[in-house]
């Protein structure tokens, strides 16, 4: 389990993380939601130990450091394999490096996805590009799979492959933990929904609970926003009425 | 540890670039450098020759002074080689975050510096064998009635 304990984390003056505590549980697939600049990546990378924060985070009771972050895998928008290597390179390497890698996995996701091995990943397209940042964060055999928006600039279709891949693979004790704008597209498969809010968490429901009140998941991410319906026709009508006073 | 694990996590031709590269600096720094001390023993012996037996020429140390100082620039070349090793974790992605996920957190930066400290150590051998040639040059070439009295070599010298 990961416990993450009243963190904080600030940049300068702006409050990133506010006093963040979270418990993520093994064997869940937990959506994480929040606008832009919400603090997803920053509690993403707290728990990775990528930036320094006030607090504490356990990993099955313990700090998170180089002997248990094996533990933890992660895939990025920003993208985290080495663009020079090819398929095979990234596959020795993290054969060497990650004593629980799964070969069968990684060559079958990259058969499935047809990822040519030999060619340097810095020569494959955008979406290929996820994809196989995804592959390896899949096939590292870590208990805990961190997911930053690890499909952004992919299309649809190559999405809903992964979203199938997905189900169709994880096993019990493994952990997804996603952050993702796409609610709709992941409300299908996830177990948990964490909102975060200018650094606070807003909100933490199970998806069964929320199909017992009978509220989807966009509809209660809108309600823990307090996201106004009117605003936009609000903002318009403000619009329309300056350009008539200037008339 | 295998060699390959001390390399930069980039292609080969991108390493052998490297290796290639700062092989040829180092080997025009060490050909000039030849040049140079060649055409100042040369020129200092013929100026001994003109006047007459009892000039001597130039102290080796006089000669060899901030003749090495190319090994410094040298070394700063390296420390920029493995500052650019560093870099490439985080071009074209930023794969600096896998490697603070592995076990070992020194591997990065052995990746990012071990060939240079490698070709910083060449350079600092095959200057020493081409101290040793001058000094040879100097002392061998040099007819005894030229030669003032050798003290040996100022080392902090060769570098000022």
């Amino acid at each position: 389990m990961i416990e993450i304990k009243n963190v904080s984390k600030s940049y300068g003056k702006v409050k990133a993380l506010d006093n963040v505590s979270l418990n993520i549980d093994r064997g869940e697939i937990i959506g994480l939601f929040g606008e832009n600049g919400a603090g997803k990546t920053t509690l993403i990378k707290s728990i990775l130990n990528f930036i320094s924060y006030k607090g504490e985070i356990l990993l099955d009771g313990e700090r998170i450091t180089r002997k248990n972050i094996g533990k933890l895998s992660f895939a990025t928008s920003e993208h985290s394999f080495f663009p020079d290597l090819d398929g095979n390179a990234h596959r020795e390497f993290y054969k060497e490096h990650f004593e629980t890698f799964r070969e069968r996995r990684f060559d079958g996701l990259a058969e499935f996805f047809k990822l040519p091995l030999n060619k340097p990943i810095k020569k494959l397209s955008n979406g290929q590009q996820n994809q196989f940042e995804v592959i390896l964060a899949l096939s590292q055999g870590a208990d805990f799979i961190l997911m930053d928006e690890p499909f952004s600039g992919s299309d649809m279709l190559n999405r809903e492959d992964f979203y199938k891949v997905l189900m169709g693979i994880i096993e019990e004790n493994e952990t997804v933990f996603l952050s993702t704008h796409l609610i709709e597209e992941v409300s299908g498969f996830i177990s948990r929904a964490v909102l975060i809010k200018e650094g606070q968490i807003v909100g933490n429901i199970s998806i069964d609970k929320l199909e017992q009140q009978g509220i989807t998941l966009t509809d209660y991410i809108k309600e823990n926003y307090h996201y106004e319906e009117d605003r936009v026709s609000k903002a318009l009508e403000n619009m329309l009425e300056g350009d008539r006073n200037n008339e | 540890m295998k060699i390959k694990n001390m390399m930069p996590l980039v292609s080969r031709k991108v390493i052998w670039t490297e290796i290639i590269g700062t092989g040829l600096i180092m080997l025009v720094m060490l050909a000039d450098n030849h040049q140079r001390f060649s055409n100042d023993l040369s020129y200092e012996l013929f100026m001994a020759g003109i006047y007459s037996a009892s000039h001597k020429i130039a102290d080796i140390n006089v000669m060899l002074a901030g003749r090495f100082r190319m090994i410094l620039y040298y070394l700063v070349l390296c420390v920029f080689l493995g500052i650019d090793n560093y870099f490439f974790y985080y071009r074209g992605s930023v794969s600096a975050y896998t490697m603070k996920r592995i076990s070992n957190r020194k591997e990065m930066y052995v990746r990012c510096f071990t060939l240079p400290v490698f070709m910083f150590l060449i350079m600092l051998i095959l200057s020493m064998l081409q101290l040793a040639v001058f000094v040879s040059m100097y002392l061998n070439y040099t007819p005894a009635v030229f030669l003032p009295e050798y003290h040996g070599i100022d080392f902090w010298r060769l570098f000022i």
